[in-house]
């Protein structure tokens, strides 16, 4: 199949410019957590859902509403708490005693943006409502099925270290999120502007740079970013090496791992690999994409052993090993 | 002990060119009260170049005082001279009565070839107890001179063993370096054998693996890409295979090499890794240049080495 791969470079080049500009603009509120930043776009244009993981005070919801600030787009931040029910989320029907008639109420979650915060607080028929949302696009209130608006992103948080009266996500619901991400502290510097900013001073305004449009086109682009056949591959060795570690040379890993990555984890690795060459403005898929986003599309997706457990080894060191084992093409 | 070695001494003195005079003329109260006199040379023949040690021993028991030895004259020498001379007294007691000895040692050397003679010694002494003088008169000796002979140097014996050990230790430790070093010398060709055919290996791999007519040319590339990582990997040591081209990157940065040389191996990754994974859509020349490059580099990491092991 000839590819050419000059001409996607040039649209990426144009097209990706928006990058910058949401970039930019998110800097001005949020210091440093490029990473985070990075990944939100990366789901943004794969089309993933986020699930943001880091303990209270890293900006992750500060990061969510800056980004969709910076997006003309509609907003919705959902503060799940253990009362929520799942008409909360998804809406209801409302009966109208004018007409006698029922009426939909519809949502928050017809948005673009959604942040569900502090996921985990919330009871499991509430999460499956969100989940199931994320997955099918669409809601179905009473007899009616709406179709939700696209780009449709959930970013949800939870906090790691509190347990107490917390609802954690099943294995199953959690492998919907494309990537996970485990938010780190800021480095000195970084906190030095962060204080310095905080200090009184009024939080810089945040414009929209960017319209849903540019966005649903990108992912397009996206989509037409080449993957050779290698790196597909080689996305394939990873995904197969946390099912049968024996078989890639992985014998130390063998009883570590209960259960390895689903087919899931190949096909978002594959996009969110397209979406990272993307963010580079490259036209094309090479193993540092893969490798880059590979702990994020993988770390949620792997049950370790109890025996693991013991060993205090977690899905992280797990994948960790797998992604510096396997060949690179 | 100092008994054991005085009867030592008294029974060599017994043997020949031992002569011994009582005095005939004293009147000693008892024989073993008398003073006596006696004369000997260590030696019947000496050659020219040696000397021989004449040795004059006055003796008696009882009290210490009781004689006095008035005068001792030097020996009465035909061919002989003194070289040398000295005396020593001794006073103890041998079967619980006391013992005086008087010694006199002369050193004499020959003059030359044929007899020499010690003549005998007339040696006055003083009996106190009734005050009176009287002699000892000495044998005549006769030492015959023969032809001289190499001297012995014990010193420059010594000196000689001495130098000996010194040399079979030298020898040995020299045979130990020797050795050692060619071990060092044959390990390190060792060594350098190891990683010359690492180079030349890769060297005909290189020609043997990759086909610059190929008209896939992305198969070649990513022959080539990896053949560079395997060398890599096994030149310096690096997980080359299982990261990626900027990993690897940063991992040569971290090492001692030169900046050529990981700008060069930065160019050659990044050309395969456009050629492998942008569905081939590279300039034309571009596997021609990767292959100099890589040969050019593996040349030189040959040369460096073999310099350097120089």
């Amino acid at each position: 199949m000839a590819v050419d791969i000059q001409a996607i470079n040039e649209k990426i080049k144009r097209e990706s410019e928006f990058v910058e500009k949401i970039t930019a603009e998110v800097s001005k509120v949020i210091v440093g957590q490029r990473y985070m930043i990075e990944r939100l776009l990366i789901g943004l244009l794969s089309n993933g859902h986020v699930l943001l993981e880091g303990v209270p005070g890293l900006a992750k919801t500060l990061a969510v509403k800056t980004l969709s600030a910076a997006i003309k787009t509609k907003f919705q931040r959902i503060q799940f708490t253990p009362d929520l029910l799942p008409a909360d989320l998804i809406g209801t029907l409302i009966y109208d005693q004018r007409n006698g008639d029922f009426r939909t109420k519809k949502g928050p979650i017809f948005s673009n943006l959604i942040l569900a915060d502090e996921i985990n607080r919330s009871p499991a028929k509430v999460q499956s409502a969100l989940l199931e949302a994320m997955m099918e696009r669409q809601v179905t209130i009473g007899e009616n099925t709406f179709p939700l608006d696209d780009p449709f992103l959930v970013l949800a948080t939870q906090n790691p270290i509190e347990q107490e009266g917390t609802y954690p996500l099943p294995e199953a619901q959690i492998d919907r999120f494309m990537l996970k991400l485990s938010i780190g502290y800021p480095n000195k510097e970084e906190e030095l502007e962060i204080m310095r900013r905080m200090a009184g001073r009024p939080v810089p305004e945040v414009k929209p740079v960017v319209d849903p449009a540019a966005i649903i086109s990108a992912r397009k682009l996206v989509s037409e970013v080449y993957i050779d056949e290698k790196v597909e591959r080689y996305i394939l060795d990873i995904v197969f090496a946390t099912r049968h570690p024996k078989e890639y040379g992985l014998e130390e890993l063998q009883d570590l791992i209960a259960f390895g990555a689903s087919p899931r984890a190949s096909i978002y690795l594959h996009q969110a690999s397209k979406a990272h060459a993307f963010l580079r403005r490259r036209g094309y898929v090479v193993p540092e994409d893969v490798r880059a986003i590979g702990m994020d599309v993988l770390r949620h997706r792997i049950i370790v052993t109890y025996e693991a457990e013991a060993e205090e080894k977690t899905a992280e060191d797990v994948v960790r090993t797998v992604l510096n084992k396997i060949e690179v093409p | 002990m100092t008994r054991l070695i005085f009867y030592i001494c008294l029974s060599f003195f017994a043997t020949n060119n031992f002569a011994q005079t009582p005095d005939s003329t004293a009147t000693p109260d008892s024989l073993a009260e008398a003073i006596t006199a006696s004369v000997q040379v260590d030696r019947k023949e000496v050659p020219q170049n040696f000397t021989v040690k004449f040795t004059l021993r006055i003796s008696w028991q009882g009290e210490v005082s009781r004689y006095k030895v008035e005068k001792v004259d030097n020996p009465v020498l035909t061919n002989f001279e003194i070289v040398g001379n000295s005396s020593s007294n001794w006073v103890g007691e041998i079967g619980g009565a006391k013992k005086i000895i008087q010694t006199y040692e002369y050193v004499l050397k020959p003059l030359s070839l044929g007899m020499g003679y010690i003549d005998g010694m007339i040696i006055d002494y003083k009996d106190t107890r009734y005050d009176e003088i009287h002699s000892l008169v000495t044998n005549r000796l006769e030492v015959k001179v023969i032809d001289p002979v190499v001297e012995t140097n014990w010193t420059l014996w010594l000196l000689t063993g001495v130098g000996l050990v010194l040399l079979v230790v030298l020898t040995v430790a020299a045979a130990i370096f020797i050795k050692r070093k060619n071990a060092r010398e044959a390990e390190q060709r060792r060594q350098m054998l190891q990683i010359i055919p690492l180079e030349e290996t890769y060297l005909n791999d290189l020609k043997q693996k990759i086909n610059l007519n190929n008209s896939n040319s992305g198969e070649s590339f990513s022959a080539l890409s990896k053949l560079l990582k395997r060398y890599l990997s096994e030149r310096y040591q690096i997980p080359a295979l299982e990261i990626t081209s900027p990993e690897i990157v940063v991992e040569l940065k971290k090492m001692a090499l030169s900046e050529k040389l990981i700008a060069q191996l930065e160019e050659v990754l990044s050309a395969c890794d456009l050629a492998k994974f942008s569905g081939g859509q590279v300039e034309s020349g571009t596997l021609e240049r990767c292959y100099t490059l890589f040969e050019d580099i593996l040349n030189r990491n040959k040369r460096e080495f073999i310099e350097s092991t120089n």
